[in-house]
């Protein structure tokens, strides 16, 4: 820990930072408890407000927005069975039959203590390992960051739901989408098919609010809104005693572990994390069968494991700039919106707002486990809000917002457009993930590449003689080879 | 048309198009690859990967072997709602450069959109009238006055 880590603390704790991180943590909560809003939609939609405002702000705000979210998501899940975020799908399956048992407030104390420790122990590794981590990337040349890159996509093309070939066909469409414009190494005009305004590409904002909020308006209201019964009794016994500390400690950090190392693990996100935390939970417990059933464990491990993955999706993002998890690559845009280059290079040069960012996941984990606590029922109560009132405010916020980032009509056409192909995609179980993932990390991967081969004089050798190339390559290679291995056995056993 | 099918033909559809129009794009000058070459690979690959994804599937189909897809993903719930709504949006995207300008435009846009998408009881129309121009003036006032942003 440097001298500047701990002086970043100070400015946070400010009046005004302090506020965008209790607003941030709020409008989190409340799309995470919206069920149909997720967090990425959430984010996404505020990425034109935070235009206008001071960009550590914007940062904080939307960091403290991402907490609050994953946290919100267990609201809907535990009182409606419906999960508030992807995030929260292993809550539904013990949280809700403990609401169904009048324990409704068991059940969410129980998860919004977990999630907090989670977020505090996934925030040590962030604190921990960010700096070191920056400091070996600073060895990293165009060939490595190509080579990173790469394997970045392999890993979400390989482990995000669904086969190995959808989330390939996924990640080449968000390639596609982000080559339009011009050409960053020559400034040679490409894939514009005679559209002037395709001369700065497909911006991030539209395609950002199409493929994620108008993507999902469009999903419900095509599907409909789920019939749900909603619990509303029993808020009581809501704070963890000494003993249940004790029964969970092991549980707690181990969910936190694993939460925070498959958050680091680029593109897998919070879902992935929760369900493998929810696994080894049961395998562990001494009463497997309660799983499913109303399992306090269950809760624990599941809501302590998402909220890891926040500051341990941050990690790989602000210290490579690669994204963790589709949060984390909305975040990144907002970086990119805001002229910072996220990588190694940030601690060095703007420490203030790197070391700034990292004490705000801490702050706005305590004032979402003060204001979860506090506004359970106000919150609780979210989950109820008519769709049919809701998505046209939603969509108006959509188009308004698209429009007024560059005061632009046909940005409007590029946002329904690519809400049209969220929406056919979500509809062939297409996963969403690779498509924004590949569109933002492919100008990254191509100067990358184009700028090791102008020194290399255009040799490829590079790639597999320098060490730290040939290892993300090597890992590139092996989990290509393993997710083909995994999918022909699963096609033989017929699953 | 199953979910794997429409995922493969799509993606072909893309493929082509991008690979017909990356030879129209200069070639290098100054460096090896130059601005078509990564075009060109991206859609190698999304056709590579599409026509996998479609060989399976009509493998699947031929050995009748249905494991995933069994539905038709074209039959979602409410097709007349998804048609209006999208509708519904592109006349807003219409409206909103009109001279009715964005207030008028969001206000009919709001109130149609609720009506489409299932607010008809007494209840929601009380509640449609109220929020609709909050929601229109609010949007107004908050990104011209405060966000300096001209909303036509």
């Amino acid at each position: 820990m440097t001298p500047e880590f701990f002086a970043a603390l100070g400015p946070i704790l400010a009046a005004e930072p302090l506020l965008y991180i209790v607003g941030g943590v709020i409008l989190g909560i409340v799309a995470g408890a919206t069920p149909g809003l997720t967090g990425a939609m959430g984010i996404a939609l505020m990425l034109p407000l935070t235009y206008y405002i001071d960009s550590k702000l914007a940062l904080i705000l939307l960091v403290s927005m991402y907490v609050g979210a994953i946290s919100g998501g267990l609201l809907p899940a535990t009182l409606l069975r419906i999960p508030g975020t992807p995030a929260s799908i292993m809550t539904t399956f013990d949280g809700y039959p403990m609401a169904r048992d009048g324990r409704p407030g068991r059940a969410l104390g129980i998860g919004i203590t977990a999630s907090f420790v989670g977020g505090v122990i996934s925030w040590l590794f962030l604190a921990g390992l960010s700096p070191p981590l920056a400091r070996f990337a600073l060895r990293f040349g165009p060939f490595e960051y190509f080579s990173m890159t790469l394997m970045a996509l392999m890993l979400i093309a390989a482990v995000t739901e669904g086969s190995l070939m959808r989330g390939i066909v996924s990640g080449f469409l968000g390639l596609v989408a982000a080559l339009p414009g011009l050409d960053p190494v020559s400034g040679e005009m490409r894939l514009t098919f005679g559209f002037h305004q395709l001369a700065g590409g497909f911006q991030p904002l539209p395609v950002l609010i199409g493929i994620f909020a108008v993507s999902q308006i469009l999903l419900m209201a095509g599907e409909g809104a789920p019939v749900t019964e909603r619990v509303t009794t029993g808020f009581s016994r809501m704070f963890m005693t000494l003993a249940d500390w004790r029964r969970q400690a092991v549980n707690l950090v181990r969910s936190s572990v694993v939460g925070t190392w498959i958050g680091i693990v680029p593109g897998i996100g919070a879902n992935i994390g929760s369900i493998v935390a929810y696994t080894l939970a049961k395998s562990a417990s001494r009463t497997p069968d309660r799983f499913g059933k109303g399992s306090e464990e269950g809760i624990v491990a599941s809501e302590t494991a998402n909220n890891a993955t926040v500051a341990g999706a941050l990690i790989p993002l602000i210290t490579m700039g690669v994204p963790g998890s589709v949060v984390d690559a909305i975040l990144l845009g907002a970086l990119v919106i805001h002229n910072i280059q996220p990588g190694p290079l940030l601690f060095r040069n703007e420490p203030d707002l790197v070391y700034g960012l990292i004490w705000a996941v801490l702050v706005a984990n305590v004032v979402m486990l003060a204001l979860m606590l506090a506004g359970i029922r106000i919150f609780g109560r979210l989950a109820t809000i008519p769709k049919a009132l809701l998505n046209p405010v939603l969509l108006v916020m959509c188009c308004v917002g698209t429009f007024a980032a560059a005061n632009r009509h046909f940005d409007l056409w590029i946002m329904l457009g690519f809400g049209l192909l969220g929406y056919v995609l979500q509809r062939c179980r297409v996963p969403l993930g690779p498509f924004v993932i590949a569109y933002i990390l492919a100008p990254l991967l191509e100067k990358n590449l184009r700028s090791g081969l102008m020194m290399s004089a255009g040799s490829y050798e590079p790639l597999i003689t320098r060490p730290i190339s040939a290892t993300f390559l090597a890992i590139a290679l092996v989990t290509l080879v393993y997710a083909v291995v995994s999918e022909v056995r699963a096609a033989r056993s017929g699953r | 048309m199953k979910p794997d099918l429409t995922a493969g033909v799509l993606g072909i559809g893309v493929s082509i198009v991008v690979f017909a129009s990356s030879f129209t794009i200069a070639p290098p000058r100054y460096e090896p690859l130059g601005a078509g070459a990564v075009p060109i690979a991206a859609a190698v690959g999304l056709f590579a990967g599409s026509l996998i994804l479609l060989a399976t599937t009509v493998a699947r189909h031929l050995s009748g072997h249905h494991p995933v897809g069994g539905k038709r993903w074209v039959l979602v719930p409410r097709p007349a709602t998804l048609a209006l709504t999208v509708t519904a949006i592109a006349l807003y995207i219409v409206l909103f450069a009109s001279p009715i300008g964005f207030r008028g435009a969001t206000l009919l846009f709001v109130v149609a959109a609720a009506v489409i998408l299932g607010a008809r009881t007494r209840r929601d129309l009380i509640w449609l009238m109220l929020v609709a121009p909050i929601v229109a003036f609010g949007c107004f006032y908050l990104f011209t006055r405060i966000f300096v942003v001209d909303l036509l």
